[in-house]
């Protein structure tokens, strides 16, 4: 069972990667794969994962690779599974309540916390891919704001120097609702002007976030993503239904004169629990996957979220949102 | 609580704070001091609103102590010159007269709530003392009176950001008010909440007090009367004990209406005492949850269990911070007029409730946060969900 499984995920990957390829206006540079595993032993399910999101990329080389997986599964066996796949040193990624991507929202967790559930973004092309980490362990009463300066500090350069159209930032780990805020703060004073910004918490200063294959607590971490693209941003809130979802990245989508070929999400874990208890979770990815068409899309569900309600404002430290990022080629 | 066993309580956590001190004197040198600078303080120790008075008594205590521990203010040990005020207004507003006329104290922390505070407006005025309110939340407490100062939330803070959490996280349209017409702060809040629910652009189904025209407690004709309109919301302005009632009544009568409350639900009383109707409602508070990594809360959490108070809540920590700003003006200066310029001066201060910046009348500019309580190893507990930056 175990392999017809494997099989039929392959071929669901590889037909998605088809459609993909045929339907969505995708820049010439941005080459993705993302793979998604259910399976119980963290090393297994990664290499599964992983598997999936090499095979995304064709023969391109990967530049960056993101792994979100229920706490329990982020251990170091489970990056081992995707260092079969990926070198170290370009691997992040971050414990979740719910992984979030075109395979699954995990409706039927018993749990809001996911007990299983790992999915794998893989990245390669041509976008540029520039990475910061702050420590947020560290014995200061402004830990936060302080934190979120310095993230922006060390992606200041690149994000300045770069000349591709599109610049995102994206951002998880120890930025739980109300932290957030601060954190926000800070990148915005960092930056000293607005960029695209867009994250999600992984938890608390407990969490687990994977940096360079190596897992650990007590960070933040900032990936700047540049290339020929441009970005339309939203932020879901008012009830905790699917519809905001909908209703979001209609408003992100229809920010672009093309269809967008990709989307970053992230989503609130109170959101999830008043899905859960309604048995929405699936009519939220239902309606996401419908929004976007063709194009996938990678994210999770945090506690805490950071967006920015449409492009060239200021971001924000949020709490019972969905935050959309969404990519068009130009 | 009887009066003579709050007492008791009272010496057994002086005592638990003397064992905690002795065993940190033992390992640093006890601090010499040059003299004492004593301030005066009337808290609610018995009476109806006790049950904030003792938390606040703890935090208050508390936070003097480490502050002693760490050598003082200008040299010199920080005392509390306390005073039971009963749950009573006038005899808060007795208590300032006699601390400042027979102990010539240039500031009173407290009266700890909104009643008292608005009856010591005047006393405070004419003998010019600085009050410090952990937690009066009349708008008017404040306003136009230089001596008075508050370290909690005002009434239309309390409003806005329930009012904001509730609209923007669940699309909250249409709200119900229950307020208890014997406080001030309950009436004024009522009126707050409804108008700054109305400018929001939401309806209004209905205000009702749970005091009958007899001055009996009536919950259940108000709460059928608001459930009848089906609200999206009832907000009910009250304290803590009226809260518990409120929330089994509506238990009781099978209303599942979204319940909210004021930072005067975020009481362990209501959380002990409401039963599992409680589940859901959102309350406002001071308290930043250990979560957030906040260096600040933390200290005064870990001094607080430290100090045998095994739930520290938001009353004793803006009485803890209350003597933080405290210290902070009386750093600048001891007469009143010092102590008034030292907490006007006050900017983004590090507290245990938040960053504090006070502003010109008196009022503190902080985060509001909203909890929502949750079922937690059998017991109900307030858990975070958003800050509202001011």
């Amino acid at each position: 069972m175990p392999g017809i499984r494997r099989l039929a995920l392959l071929a669901t990957v590889l037909l998605f990667l088809a459609m993909h390829s045929q339907a969505v206006d995708t820049p010439a540079g941005w080459i993705a794969g993302i793979g998604a595993s259910s399976l119980d032993d963290p090393m297994a399910a990664a290499d599964e994962a992983a598997a999936q999101a090499k095979a995304g990329l064709g023969s391109s080389p990967a530049k960056l690779v993101i792994v979100t997986a229920a706490q329990p599964q982020l251990t170091p066996a489970l990056v081992e599974g995707v260092k079969k796949h990926f070198p170290a040193d370009i691997i992040f990624g971050s414990q979740v309540t719910s992984p979030l991507s075109p395979y699954g929202n995990h409706p039927d967790a018993a749990t809001i916390d996911v007990a299983v559930g790992v999915s794998v973004f893989a990245l390669g092309g041509d976008t540029d891919v520039s990475t910061a980490l702050v420590r947020t362990d560290v014995e200061d009463d402004d830990v936060y704001y302080n934190a979120g300066v310095a993230l922006a500090e060390q992606l200041k350069d690149a994000i300045e120097s770069s000349e591709r159209p599109g610049r995102l930032v994206v951002t998880f780990g120890d930025q739980y609702t109300g932290s957030n805020q601060d954190f926000a703060s800070g990148m915005n004073d960092g930056f000293e002007e607005v960029w695209p910004i867009i994250g999600g918490a992984s938890g608390n200063v407990t969490a687990k976030v994977i940096y360079q294959g190596e897992i650990q607590t007590g960070i933040n971490l900032g990936i700047l993503l540049a290339g020929d693209f441009t970005i339309g941003q939203s932020v879901g809130e008012g009830s905790h239904t699917p519809a905001i979802a909908d209703q979001a990245l209609a408003e992100a989508i229809g920010q672009g004169d093309k269809e967008p070929f990709f989307a970053f999400i992230f989503n609130c874990r109170r959101r999830r629990t008043g899905m859960m208890e309604r048995n929405q979770l699936a009519e939220e990815l239902s309606v996401i996957k419908e929004r976007m068409g063709d194009a996938p899309f990678f994210g999770f569900y945090g506690p805490g979220e950071v967006g920015a309600y449409k492009p060239g404002e200021a971001v924000r430290g949020m709490g019972f949102t969905v935050v959309t990022a969404v990519l068009f080629a130009q | 609580m009887h009066r003579a066993a709050v007492w008791l309580f009272a010496l057994a956590g002086l005592l638990v704070q003397f064992v905690a001190a002795s065993a940190v004197a033992e390992d640093a040198p006890a601090p010499t001091f040059t003299g004492d600078i004593v301030i005066g303080a009337t808290f609610p120790l018995s009476g109806e609103l006790e049950n904030y008075g003792q938390s606040a008594y703890y935090g208050a205590n508390t936070r003097v102590r480490m502050v002693n521990a760490a050598g003082g203010v200008n040299g010199k040990r920080l005392v509390l010159e306390w005073r039971d005020n009963g749950s009573n207004p006038e005899q808060a507003v007795a208590d300032i007269r006699e601390l400042v006329e027979k102990h010539n104290v240039p500031a009173v922390l407290g009266p700890l709530l909104s009643d008292a505070t608005m009856a010591a407006r005047d006393v405070a005025d004419e003998l010019e003392v600085v009050i410090l309110s952990p937690l009066a939340s009349v708008d008017a407490a404040s306003q136009d009176n230089p001596w008075v100062f508050r370290v909690g939330f005002s009434n239309t803070q309390i409003a806005s950001g329930m009012i904001d959490f509730q609209m923007r996280s669940f699309g909250v349209k249409s709200c119900g008010i229950l307020y208890d017409s014997r406080h001030t702060f309950s009436i004024e809040l009522s009126q707050v909440f409804a108008d700054t629910f109305t400018e929001h652009g939401g309806r209004v189904v209905g205000i009702h007090s749970i005091i009958d025209e007899n001055g009996e407690k009536d919950y259940v004709t108000p709460l059928r009367a608001l459930a009848e309109e089906k609200p999206d919301l009832i907000f009910a302005a009250s304290y803590a004990l009226e809260a518990t009632e409120i929330v089994r009544t509506a238990g009781d009568l099978g209303i599942d209406i979204r319940l909210c409350g004021p930072d005067t639900w975020d009481n362990e009383l209501v959380y002990d005492a409401s039963g599992t109707r409680l589940v859901g409602t959102a309350v406002v508070s001071a308290l930043f949850e250990t979560a957030f990594n906040y260096r600040p809360f933390q200290t005064f959490y870990n001094a607080m269990e430290q100090a045998g108070m095994d739930f520290p809540d938001a009353q004793a920590a803006s009485a803890y911070d209350a003597v933080s700003l405290l210290v902070v003006a009386l750093e600048k200066g001891e007469t009143s007029a010092q102590i008034r310029e030292g907490l006007l001066a006050i900017r983004r201060l590090p507290l245990a409730t938040g960053r504090v910046t006070m502003g010109p009348n008196g009022n503190v500019h902080k985060p509001v946060i909203i909890r929502i309580v949750e079922r937690r190893n059998n017991r109900l507990l307030p858990v975070f969900a958003v800050r509202i930056d001011p």
